[in-house]
């Protein structure tokens, strides 16, 4: 079975409001729960930018204490 | 003496006295100072001919309107929205919103990419490799991202529906194999060169170079076409017992098919064989809809 779109898999799983059109913008709890996952991980300022951008709000995540960018 | 009337705002069939001595000397005068080229004052004075409901000038002047709605279906150009550079550029900018957040998913763990689609990008230094990375999407939804969302507070998922079931696959997948493998090299290109960073304005590097692009054009403007000035000025005629303001197009073809109708044999031999090109024409002329509304009336 060839795969389907990630955004429509993301809606269904509750983690995008199904009427998103665009840009794909993650809650904050999966971000979270992504970086429990990988403790021992240092992602560089890029990465962290990389990251933030795709957060739907940044403001609401509880960071590792390392984090430099916030959003 | 009394000022003339501008020529524009004559009633139609009333032509200015040019003054014909100075016929050689181009541009002309009219007798109130506005300026004509030769070919316009003949035209005006063929059109008053036509007007008075001579036969061969009518002719002439449904041919001038025939070559004029000729010389704009010509220049017209369609306009077509795939084509269109501007269109083309907003197209490529959505698809590059909807890749924004592929890189993040992949530095997260959310998705991945499978073999196929690893392989299929390249090595760095071949051609194309620069587009097919930017142009690459995540292929698969990681397992715990599945057990995850059932397990959220507030709002458990449900089940995937089954077409969606073939895009999850565990991590430790053997069609994950290159990704865990050269996953670290592929996140390093992917955050360089589809991060925040890509975008950056960058000192010293304009960021439009060539400029804000050429507009559209597609119709043709009215100095391009032969005689599309001089039909479409507005005129007088009588009409139901009163003045109504039409195109000169629009009062040559209505005073012909009248004087057609009270017995001009001439004229009639000379419209009938022509009535769907006269009242195409008259289509085509773009009357505004409050004088036509007027002439309907």
């Amino acid at each position: 079975m060839s795969p389907l779109p990630l955004n429509w898999c993301l809606k269904a799983l509750g983690y995008l409001n199904s009427r998103a059109k665009r840009r794909t913008l993650l809650p904050a709890d999966l971000v979270e729960a992504a970086l429990a996952r990988m403790p021992e991980r240092r992602f560089t300022r890029d990465e962290q930018a990389t990251i933030v951008r795709a957060v739907a709000k940044p403001t609401e995540v509880n960071w590792p204490e390392y984090w430099e960018v916030r959003g | 003496m009394a000022k003339q009337p501008s020529v524009r705002s004559l009633k139609a069939g009333e032509e200015p006295e040019f003054d014909w001595e100075g016929l050689v000397l181009a541009p002309l005068h009219s007798s109130n100072g506005e300026m004509f080229s030769t070919a316009d004052v003949l035209i005006r004075k063929r059109y008053k001919q036509a007007f008075d409901g001579d036969v061969r000038a009518a002719r002439d002047m449904i041919k001038a309107a025939r070559a004029n709605a000729k010389a704009r279906k010509s220049q017209q150009v369609t306009y077509n929205e795939w084509d269109d550079p501007l269109e083309q550029r907003r197209r490529r900018a959505k698809e590059r919103e909807a890749r924004l957040a592929d890189p993040a998913l992949l530095l997260l763990g959310i998705a991945a990419v499978d073999n196929e689609a690893f392989r299929n990008l390249g090595e760095p230094g071949e051609p194309g490799f620069a587009g097919r990375l930017a142009r690459l999407r995540p292929t698969h939804l990681a397992q715990w991202v599945v057990d995850y969302a059932k397990s959220r507070s507030g709002h458990p998922a449900r089940d995937l529906p089954y077409s969606m079931t073939g895009s999850v696959l565990p991590e430790d997948h053997p069609e994950l194999s290159v990704w865990r493998e050269a996953g670290d090299w592929l996140l390093a290109h992917l955050v360089r060169t589809r991060g925040p960073g890509a975008t950056r304005f960058q000192e010293g590097i304009s960021p439009n170079p060539s400029g804000r692009p050429r507009g559209r054009k597609t119709e043709p403007e009215d100095e391009d076409l032969p005689f599309d000035r001089f039909f479409s000025e507005l005129t007088e005629i009588p009409a139901g017992g009163k003045l109504i303001t039409v195109t000169r197009l629009d009062a040559l073809i209505w005073k012909l098919m009248v004087e057609a109708g009270k017995g001009n044999d001439q004229l009639l031999n000379l419209l009938a064989p022509r009535m769907v090109d006269l009242v195409t024409l008259q289509w085509k002329s773009r009357v505004p809809t409050a004088i036509m509304e007027d002439y309907r009336g």
